[in-house]
């Protein structure tokens, strides 16, 4: 599905990535953790298409399409998903409305069609019981006035409604309480299917409690450094990044 | 004298032949307006005032007004009528049309030209009794030349169940034509009223409005006021609104901007007895070539009055936008509550603002605030739709959309929210649509 080889990124002529090699597919869950500055953000950034990060080297395939070549628009469109670390407020924007324009944009180029007002707010009551929100938050603008967690649980709502292929999280997990990070964690498990990847980035091993990755990658310094199984979370967060450094490791 | 100076003289004199029955206390009036404008003839950027506003192409055109009343189409008719309920005054060039108006019980409404040769003792306590910009030369030339307008008058205690919606129609067939429109609004103690003016014109040549409006609010009242521009690209627009408040009035207004070539719009509010309160707000777009201009001055010249203002301004192509808002709180306004920001986006590298917040405070007991802020639409907020499935000018128009819908939401007229979405949409899609990168 995701095939990353050699990704060198550059922001503003300084070189965060250097050199990431990764495979994801269908259906499988990666973690990618590793230390605050390490690139884990740049690299959620840079396959969502953020104008600001340059791809210097390297490539990324997404289904056998050139990732980069892609408009960041068509990327989502055809099935890529960021949920943002600190998803942005739209004011004067409710987010029913955001929603149906999402959502409508993404059926057309898929080929589907479009679903009218009514349609979608029927759609939408029903994703949203999957993050447990109220209906009360469509008629209030994007994420303006939303506390940390009301955020996050926005940002699986839209994953919920846009169904993508391929969900990138950048840190959801982080600024949760425990019972945000519940619901939140839920309704990602509820979200996993055989046909859907995602790419979970966090510093902390704590939501890998409740979402159980098949791989784990630690990325330090703009390398991957080192993969594993699920076991590698539990290690990591016992020893400490400063481990993976150490001759200790395996 | 310039030239054109003289031939506004000139103009004056003609009419002035034809006006041996309007009252003493009229023609006085009428003849220190013109000779203020003679005097100073139209203002250019040296003064404060119009320092961001040229208006040279008005000053360099002998504008004429037009008397015959244009035979409109059925279809415009019913289009400018269908908007709700309620009174419906239509003024076409400059001449309000009975036989095209409906008025709903409880209100007076006359044309003021015929109310000041027939009953005079209703316009002389009020006319230019509001207005707090004698020495401008666009409100000279009105007060010298004005024929017609609305004279709206809601008795005491009255609290109309529909607005009133005044349409001013410019018919723009002939080639520098003007219209002069005076309006006079008397809320009566304790009433209540919406008011909805909005400018139009048929498409066509360049021709200038020039219209005063007074408010005056009786002890109570309560009035809704909007008013809503979209002249036509090749027209000149200068309006002012003098509101006048006594003791726990209220007064709210809404004004959108989006016509005209030269499009100035001032709303001045003076709280002239304790408690009185005034909300203020505004929305202005351009784009092409267009300059649009709002001023704003809010007096306190009493105890405890607040007021609250916002105005936006979304500017694309080559247009300018100007705010200037003035707040003079006086030193008997103890108490005062006065706010106001400004806000503006620019959607393109060309388009420009100039925002000029001025406060003069001689209480000691007032909470006083301004803010301003010209931006770009924020690369964080598009990456963000965009990461969406949205596409590039589409979130583009929903920011800038969600920026006007802000302001919109401000207004205490419910029913007229639609209709201020509709036309900042009409004119969004414009600006992000095909065919314009």
């Amino acid at each position: 599905m995701l095939q990353i080889t050699d990704l060198h990124v550059s922001v503003e002529g300084v070189e965060i990535l250097k050199g990431i090699n990764l495979s994801v597919h269908p259906g499988e869950v990666h973690a990618i953790m590793g230390p605050n500055g390490s690139g884990k953000s740049t690299l959620t950034r840079v396959l969502a298409g953020h104008p600001s990060y340059v791809v210097t080297r390297g490539s990324a395939t997404y289904e056998g399409k050139d990732l980069f070549q892609m408009a960041i628009e068509d990327r989502a469109r055809a099935g890529v998903f960021l949920a943002f670390q600190y998803p942005i407020d739209i004011p004067g924007v409710n987010n029913a409305y955001f929603l149906k324009a999402a959502l409508n944009e993404t059926r057309k180029a898929q080929g589907l069609e479009e679903l009218d007002a009514m349609e979608i707010l029927e759609f939408l009551k029903e994703k949203m019981k999957v993050v447990e929100m109220d209906a009360s938050f469509l008629s209030r603008p994007v994420n303006e006035g939303f506390s940390g967690g009301e955020k996050k649980r926005n940002e699986i709502l839209q994953l919920a409604v846009l169904n993508p292929k391929l969900a990138i999280l950048d840190e959801t997990d982080s600024g949760l309480d425990i019972d945000a990070l519940k619901i939140v964690s839920e309704g990602v498990n509820r979200l996993r299917s055989s046909s859907r990847s995602f790419i979970l980035v966090t510093h902390y091993q704590r939501m890998l409690n409740y979402i159980t990755p098949d791989h784990v990658h630690v990325l330090m310094g703009g390398k991957i450094v080192l993969s594993g199984g699920k076991d590698l979370a539990f290690k990591l967060e016992e020893k400490g990044y400063e481990w993976v450094k150490s001759d200790d490791r395996p | 004298m310039n030239e054109k100076i003289e031939w506004y003289k000139k103009a004056y004199e003609v009419l002035k032949g034809g006006r041996q029955n309007e009252p003493e206390w009229l023609l006085l009036l009428r003849e220190e307006a013109i000779a203020a404008f003679v005097r100073k003839g139209f203002p250019t950027v040296k003064e404060e005032s119009w320092r961001y506003t040229d208006v040279a192409a008005i000053a360099g055109v002998p504008f004429e007004s037009d008397e015959t009343v244009p035979a409109l189409s059925p279809e415009t008719l019913e289009v400018l009528k269908q908007k709700g309920g309620g009174s419906f005054l239509f003024v076409v060039n400059g001449k309000f049309s009975r036989v095209h108006s409906k008025i709903a019980e409880g209100i007076d409404v006359m044309d003021i030209g015929e109310a000041i040769l027939t009953r005079p003792e209703i316009v002389q306590p009020y006319l230019g009794f509001c207005a707090s910009s004698a020495g401008d030369a666009f409100y000279a030339l009105n007060t010298a030349f004005f024929k017609s307008g609305l004279l709206i008058r809601v008795a005491e205690n009255i609290t109309l169940k529909e607005p009133i919606r005044a349409v001013f129609f410019t018919d723009a067939s002939k080639e520098h034509t003007v219209s002069h429109p005076r309006n006079l609004v008397v809320m009566g103690a304790g009433s209540k009223g919406v008011l909805v003016e909005t400018y139009v014109a048929s498409n066509g040549q360049s021709y200038l409005t020039n219209s005063v409006t007074e408010v005056l609010l009786e002890k109570g009242a309560i009035l809704d006021h909007a008013k809503i521009q979209t002249e036509s690209v090749a027209a000149f627009h200068i309006a002012s609104t003098h509101t006048l408040q006594r003791r726990a009035s209220a007064f709210s207004s809404f004004s959108l901007s989006t016509g005209g070539r030269l499009a100035r719009n001032e709303c001045f509010v003076a709280l002239d007895d304790g408690e009185a309160s005034c909300s203020l707000n505004g929305l202005y777009l351009g784009d092409r070539e267009q300059v649009l201009d709002q001023q704003t001055f809010v007096d306190h010249r009493k105890p405890d009055g607040n007021s609250h203002q916002l105005f936006k301004g979304l500017l694309a192509g080559n247009s300018r936008g100007v705010f200037s808002g003035r707040v003079m709180v006086r030193q008997d306004a103890q108490g005062t509550d006065a706010h106001q920001t400004n806000k503006a986006l620019l959607l393109s590298d060309t388009a420009k603002v100039d925002a000029q917040p001025q406060l003069e405070i001689l209480a000691d007991d007032v909470k006083c605030s301004h803010g301003a802020a010209v931006g770009q639409l924020q690369e964080d907020a598009l990456f963000y739709l965009r990461s969406r499935g949205i596409g590039e000018r589409e979130a583009g128009q929903m920011l800038a959309q969600g920026f006007a819908r802000e302001v919109i939401e401000r207004t205490e007229i419910e029913f007229l929210k639609e209709t201020l979405l509709e036309i900042v949409n009409e004119k969004l899609t414009r600006q992000f649509g095909s065919g314009k990168e």
